[in-house]
């Protein structure tokens, strides 16, 4: 019976709040780590880093050891390389967030929506910076956004797009990601579905600790031309002076043309198939 | 026969073509197409035309697998192929020209052979330049390429190749099957990996006791539990039919072609995991047996075991002797009426 441990704060790296940013690893022993609702272990042994990760429990503290000996990933190191360090990264997918409560946006209004992402960690060797894992702190279910010829894979989101800013958005393990949404087309536009690009996203942290998106501004124009979405690669107003922590994946298009909502219409043609 | 008579033809139309240019030899020498070929002149053009082949063949060779191994890693193992294939048969052909070349030959007769040996050909390899031909439309149209899971006939496999003759599939059980291009061309072709998302269905038979709406949403929270199952397009549950023995439904999910099979196994045992804790009946086949509207229902008499009457397969009632009930060419109710075992019965009424 493993006796449980709170999680170490981070040694250093002062941008990013506990427990992000770097962590030593004893040789005598593992230590855990916990990063929401992901329970994360570590070992040196023999010029090795041993990892493991699962979901944590209900509890704040983690295990002192990973509860399935077979969840250890090893990986051969330089002799004495033995910090690792924790940097939020987006996910690799687009994601696709459903509001609150569905609803309609007036032709030529606009919107602020704030939707919450959780972030995958990333572990990289401390002093050389090489990513030797990346892991979703949280499991999303894959979804289908678009359609079934040329469609793409995201991550189904149940988390509520939001219209204010409040201290419940924040959470180590959360970012925020702030939407200008823009009606410009003749009609009214029914938002149900948001798919978020968030490979083209910068992740940047303010001195509370939140972690903050790009400011993103999507213009529907039209179910013929779809959206153009336009991404600032810097933080929004609301952030204040919030650094870079992590770059986007992909190269920052500052705008491009792309399917961004999704109408259950769009998909009402499944009803047909047996 | 066709064949046979091209083959002939071959060397018959070489050999004339050939002797009507060679001059009458002055000296000893061995003359083709104008060139002496024992002279010390074509004695050095013919040490350099081998070592042209020499070298020549396996560069070309090498060059195209780079090309291909090169273009499949910047676009698609498709496009690979083809360049490959382009960049091997044109460096062949001036590599034969620059040989020929090399030998003294000139082309001009060679074109002329060619063409009367292409009629004489033609007629011995018709089912060979249909091949190419569906080859040709294959590469043009694109019904599947390089690394697709496609279908043809009862044939299921990965698409390892599409040549100048043939298509080599790998199937899943690692067997190597070539089908000739002309037969992909003229019969129905699947390719199942050709859309990024795939649905699986499902059928699963309910006892007629059962609560559908309650089945229905059970068999949705398995389907929406499962972490292949996609949340969009959403999973559905279908009542298809009633059939003999159940209420016939389909559960239909989707997942990516990749998860497609995981999906589908991982579907069917969890369905009959949750079915067993959920008290849910999946009936096996039933049978009801009635004399019609003026007969009474069968008589079922229970005959409990004792010693002697063992019900055992050596009971002389077991097998119906004669002047025992249950003999042949009794009416069906009445061998069931004389059936001594009490073997369970099962009756239902259809809806």
């Amino acid at each position: 019976m493993s006796q449980p441990a709170a999680s170490p704060p981070a040694t250093s790296d002062p941008r990013l709040p506990a427990p992000w940013g770097t962590h030593d690893i004893d040789a005598e022993r593992t230590l855990p780590i916990r990063l929401g609702p992901l329970a994360l272990w570590f070992r040196y042994r023999n010029s090795e880093i041993w990892i493991a990760s699962a979901p944590a429990g209900d509890g704040f503290a983690v295990a002192s050891q990973p509860p399935d000996a077979e969840q250890w990933v090893r990986w051969a190191v330089p002799a004495g390389s033995r910090t690792v360090r924790l940097v939020p990264v987006f996910p690799d997918r687009p994601i696709v967030v459903e509001p609150e409560l569905s609803f309609r946006l007036l032709r030529h209004a606009d919107a602020r929506v704030y939707v919450r992402v959780t972030l995958w960690v990333r572990i990289e060797l401390g002093d050389t910076g090489v990513t030797l894992l990346e892991i979703p702190i949280q499991r999303m279910s894959d979804t289908w956004f678009g359609g079934f010829v040329d469609g793409e894979l995201c991550y189904w989101h149940p988390t509520t797009a939001r219209r204010e800013v409040c201290d419940e958005l924040f959470h180590p393990h959360l970012a925020v990601c702030p939407l200008q949404l823009s009606n410009q087309s003749s009609g009214e536009l029914n938002v149900q579905k948001i798919a978020l690009r968030v490979a083209h996203l910068s992740l940047f942290v303010t001195g509370s600790g939140g972690f903050w998106a790009d400011d993103t501004r999507v213009r529907y124009e039209g179910d013929e031309l779809g959206s153009s979405v336009d991404m600032s690669g810097r933080p929004p107003d609301e952030a204040g002076n919030a650094t870079l922590v992590t770059r986007p994946r992909l190269p920052i298009q500052r705008s491009f043309r792309t399917r961004t909502f999704a109408r259950l219409k769009a998909f009402s043609g499944l009803g047909s198939a047996t | 026969m066709t064949a046979l008579a091209g083959v002939l033809a071959i060397p018959l139309v070489a050999f004339t073509l050939f002797a009507a240019q060679a001059p009458v030899p002055a000296e000893p020498s061995l003359t083709v197409m104008g060139v002496d070929l024992l002279s010390p002149e074509a004695r050095g053009n013919l040490i350099r035309a081998v070592l042209l082949i020499l070298l020549g063949l396996p560069a070309i060779y090498g060059a195209s697998r780079w090309l291909r191994a090169y273009v499949s890693r910047l676009s698609s193992p498709q496009r690979g192929m083809v360049f490959g294939k382009v960049l091997f048969y044109a460096g062949s052909v001036v590599l034969l020209v620059t040989v020929f070349s090399q030998l003294g030959f000139s082309l001009t007769p060679l074109l002329g052979a060619a063409g009367i040996l292409g009629i004489a050909i033609g007629f011995a390899s018709q089912t060979s330049v249909s091949n190419i031909i569906s080859g040709l439309f294959l590469i043009a149209e694109q019904p599947f390429v390089v690394d697709d899971v496609i279908q043809v006939g009862d044939t299921v496999g990965r698409v390892l190749s599409i040549d100048t003759l043939s298509v080599k599939l790998r199937t899943f059980d690692n067997k190597f099957v070539r089908i000739p291009n002309e037969n992909i061309i003229k019969n129905q072709v699947t390719t199942i990996t050709r859309f990024p998302i795939r649905r699986v269905d499902l059928d699963v038979g309910i006892a007629y006791k059962e609560d559908v709406a309650r089945v229905r949403e059970v068999l949705l929270e398995v389907a929406h539990a499962n972490p292949q199952s996609l949340v969009e397009p959403a999973p559905m549950v279908n009542v298809i039919g009633f059939g003999d023995s159940s209420v016939d439904l389909r559960v239909v999910a989707w997942a990516t072609k990749e998860n497609w099979l995981q999906l589908k196994n991982g579907l069917q045992e969890e369905i009959k995991a949750r079915f067993d804790q959920e008290g849910i009946e999946i009936p096996f086949p039933h049978r009801t047996l009635y004399t019609g509207e003026v007969t009474r229902p069968f008589p079922i008499r229970h005959i409990p075991v004792e010693t002697g009457e063992t019900g055992e397969p050596d009971d002389p009632r077991w097998h119906g002797e004669p002047g025992e009930p249950g003999e042949r060419g009794e009416d069906a109710g009445a061998a069931t009426r004389g059936a001594p075992n009490d073997r369970p019965h099962n009756t239902r009424k259809k809806p």
